[in-house]
């Protein structure tokens, strides 16, 4: 099995760091958890959340990593945390909102183990991307090709105009080195 | 194949991309191959991984920003709400001892004689003239990107030196450039670009207008643009 990259370190590193940090309550470390979480927040609140309302249940939800800032540990994960305060503010929102029909089918999602389902899986796609960025782009070229544009080895051969064994070579590298950044991500 | 390890075809057998003969072989050597074991084991770790993530949450784990071959283009931070006020708030409530430290560093960074500066380029680079007399005290600043994996660094050397480590950005297209700029979340001043091809660069700043700011960011700049493009990559604050 390949050796973690040191740079996944470093990656896993700068989150844990803005973790301790926010969990020290400096103000600054909101604000990096912001830049570097507020994407995949947004992205879990767009399932459930009507567009318009996102913002305000933006501020809510770091509003409130603030405000308990001292309850988070640092030994969990941050991405974890955020978004189990994005749930729960989220699922607030739903239920005020008496003056529109919220979809009976998202409320049950949101408030049962689908929720909590959801919002792991959104955790483990950020890694992955992170894990993803952490390759050489040779391999993580053909990666994103074989997995999100849905090329067989052969054709990506051809788009790339390099020899079928060269692509093997670099899928099944890049495989072995990805499962090592997720395994070493997953035991922080 | 039976005699031979499967390594490069391991991925085959994954993504459905084997012929039956290969799939069958291959299943022959794993039995009795114990490293292919483990190299298996691995492979489907990633493999499983990419394909929830994609099949769940495409836009985090694949999303379409790809404008040139090899060029990610960089989503601006701007995109995502504006939450100024929150950690306006976070600001004023912070006691900590580390911000007092911080707020006592600037006021001390005030305190010092500023160095005369020229200002070239329309703004866009300092030069400073004479050194400040600050000692060769460093410390580094983290700046946040887009993805912790996107994220770099400034030492910060006396009250005005700043050496910026942007490697983890990607390269830009012809013509573009990140710009690396002071600002107090209102204000901004351009103080250089980083032009160099590993997207490291050593900036030269007076200590006066270091000490009128407290934020680092880089931006993504047009061809022969020279104001703020509003795409900030990295953004770290110092004071």
């Amino acid at each position: 099995m390949s050796e973690p990259h040191n740079e996944q370190v470093s990656m896993e590193s700068a989150l844990a760091e803005i973790g301790e940090r926010l969990n020290r309550g400096q103000p600054e470390a909101l604000e990096d958890a912001y830049r570097t979480l507020g994407p995949l927040v947004m992205s879990y609140l767009s399932r459930y959340v009507p567009q318009p309302d996102i913002e305000d249940v933006m501020q809510r939800v770091f509003y409130e990593v603030w405000r308990v800032h001292e309850r988070y540990d640092p030994d969990q994960s941050l991405r974890g945390w955020v978004l189990s305060i994005a749930r729960k503010r989220a699922i607030d929102h739903l239920r005020k909102r008496r003056d529109v029909v919220v979809p009976l089918d998202s409320m049950r999602e949101i408030t049962g183990d689908d929720g909590r389902e959801i919002a792991e899986r959104l955790v483990w796609a950020d890694e992955v991307r992170g894990a993803l960025d952490m390759l050489p782009v040779l391999q993580r070229e053909v990666i994103e090709l074989a997995y999100f544009e849905g090329y067989t080895q052969t054709e990506i051969a051809v788009a790339l105009d390099i020899p079928l064994g060269t692509v093997k070579t670099r899928t099944a590298r890049g495989l072995q080195r990805m499962s090592g950044l997720l395994e070493n991500t997953r035991r922080r | 194949m039976t005699n031979n390890h499967l390594s490069d075809d391991l991925p085959l057998l994954l993504t459905g991309d084997a012929t039956r003969a290969v799939v069958l072989e291959a299943a022959t050597h794993l039995r009795s191959c114990v490293d292919c074991q483990q190299e298996l084991v691995s492979a489907v770790v990633a493999h499983a991984s990419l394909m929830s993530a994609h099949r769940f949450a495409p836009e985090i784990v694949a999303p379409k920003d790809s404008s040139d071959d090899n060029v990610v283009e960089l989503p601006p931070i701007s995109a995502l709400p504006d939450l100024s006020k929150v950690f306006a708030e976070a600001r004023a409530e912070d006691v900590t001892p580390t911000r007092v430290h911080h707020l006592r560093s600037r006021r001390a960074l005030v305190a010092v004689a500023a160095s005369a500066a020229v200002i070239v380029g329309g703004g866009a680079t300092y030069l400073a003239t004479q050194s400040d007399t600050a000692g060769p005290n460093t410390r580094t600043v983290a700046l946040a990107g887009q993805s912790a994996a996107l994220n770099g660094s400034a030492v910060l050397v006396g009250n005005n030196r700043m050496r910026i480590d942007a490697s983890k950005l990607p390269p830009l297209s012809a013509g573009k450039q990140y710009e690396v700029w002071l600002t107090d979340g209102t204000q901004k001043q351009p103080v250089g670009y980083i032009d160099s091809p590993d997207r490291k660069k050593e900036l030269t700043v007076p200590s006066k207008v270091m000490s009128q700011y407290n934020q680092i960011a880089v931006s993504v700049q047009q061809p022969h643009q020279t104001e703020y493009s509003g795409i900030t990559v990295l953004r770290g604050t110092y004071g």
